[in-house]
């Protein structure tokens, strides 16, 4: 088999092992293994050679991650990088929540009236009705402010673009995921209270709802793009300090 | 961090400190002098070599020795490492160990001669 595909794919699977290691040793371990590659003497050594090596990556990779997360400074960033994660959900929650308030006051006619009951429609009203989404307004500013921590840790361990890559990611992945929990809490709650119905008769509170919810997300989104300006902002103090030195 | 600088080595951060007590060696160096060292019984794969040897760097049983060619390999630029004065006496006396317990095998009889 092709001695640069092998070492290409190599490559690619050391992003098993963390950050720091794969900087650290990623070039070396690379170039070891070409070296191995080269001295195979036949097409089966080769191969022989290449399932050994995956298996030896797999154990170790997963090995030194283990490690990380045991050492007790990582498991209270391990705390609060899930506690990020939570945080990101909750604003995934909100954000859907202000849509789908702006939905139905801006663009479903009044007169149309109410979604009936038992019905997936209604249960989206009944879930964002019934207070969860405000209990989650604290919540998310207290997380958030402990992912600024997680970000704080995490400085030197991550190039700034890698931490942008992954707040976006983990951004849109837990948006989507907090999109499906609250339908499926919304579904769970019209089987629960077919016919319950807070929304007959008080259109302000409605209303009123989706400013908050308006609010809680521009707040969301604003700290999420000054934390990021201060990661990187940091990183380049970093990189200036360690020029200096 | 835990303080396990004065543990025996594990079978690979032994095999590794063996293969540095000849000189210098970069990660492949080693992985070939290991080799060599035991006719192919204990072979090392290059995740196992490199968290050994990250282990063994931060608990100062070696050192790197700075990036140089390898005019036995290619042109490219290699990391070297090398034993630290710890590193050395912890292959001594875990050698030492392993003596003693070939001594009390064959004392029972349960190796073959020696010499």
């Amino acid at each position: 088999m092709n001695h640069d595909l092998l070492t290409a794919i190599y490559r690619r699977l050391l992003w098993l092992y963390p950050a720091r290691f794969r900087r650290d040793y990623g070039t070396q371990m690379v170039q070891t293994f070409r070296d191995c590659l080269r001295d195979a003497p036949t097409p089966g050594a080769t191969m022989r050679l290449w399932w050994a090596s995956l298996l030896d990556l797999f154990v170790n990779a997963g090995a030194e991650r283990l490690r990380q997360m045991m050492n007790p400074t990582h498991l209270v960033g391990e705390f609060l990088f899930v506690a990020g994660l939570v945080s990101l959900l909750l604003s995934g929650v909100a954000l859907f929540w202000t849509v789908w308030g702006i939905t139905i006051f801006l663009l479903i006619p009044w007169d149309v009236g109410y979604p009936p009951p038992g019905t997936f429609a209604q249960a989206v009203n009944n879930f964002f009705e019934t207070g969860y989404t405000s209990l989650s307004i604290p919540c998310i500013v207290i997380l958030c402010n402990l992912t600024m921590m997680i970000r704080a840790m995490q400085r030197r361990e991550h190039r700034p673009m890698v931490i942008l890559w992954r707040f976006t990611g983990v951004n849109i992945v837990t948006s989507v995921i907090g999109t499906l929990i609250a339908l499926f809490g919304a579904w769970i709650a019209a089987l629960l209270y077919p016919v319950y119905d807070v929304w007959e008769g008080d259109q302000s509170r409605g209303v009123a709802y989706v400013y908050w919810g308006l609010i809680v997300t521009g707040g969301l989104i604003a700290f999420h793009v000054i934390r990021v300006i201060n990661v990187l902002l940091s990183s380049k103090r970093k990189k200036v300090e360690l020029l200096q030195r | 961090m835990k303080d396990n600088s004065n543990q025996p080595p594990s079978p690979a951060a032994f095999h590794i400190l063996l293969a540095l007590a000849e000189g210098d060696l970069h990660g492949y160096g080693i992985m070939q002098q290991i080799k060599h060292m035991t006719d192919g019984a204990f072979v090392l794969g290059p995740g196992t070599l490199y968290r050994s040897l990250k282990h063994m760097l931060e608990i100062g049983w070696i050192t790197e020795a700075g990036d140089r060619i390898d005019p036995a390999l290619d042109d490219e630029r290699r990391r070297y490492y090398k034993l630290t004065t710890t590193g050395r006496k912890i292959a001594q006396t875990e050698s030492e160990r392993l003596a003693a317990l070939v001594r009390l095998a064959h004392q029972r009889q349960l190796l073959g001669d020696l010499s």
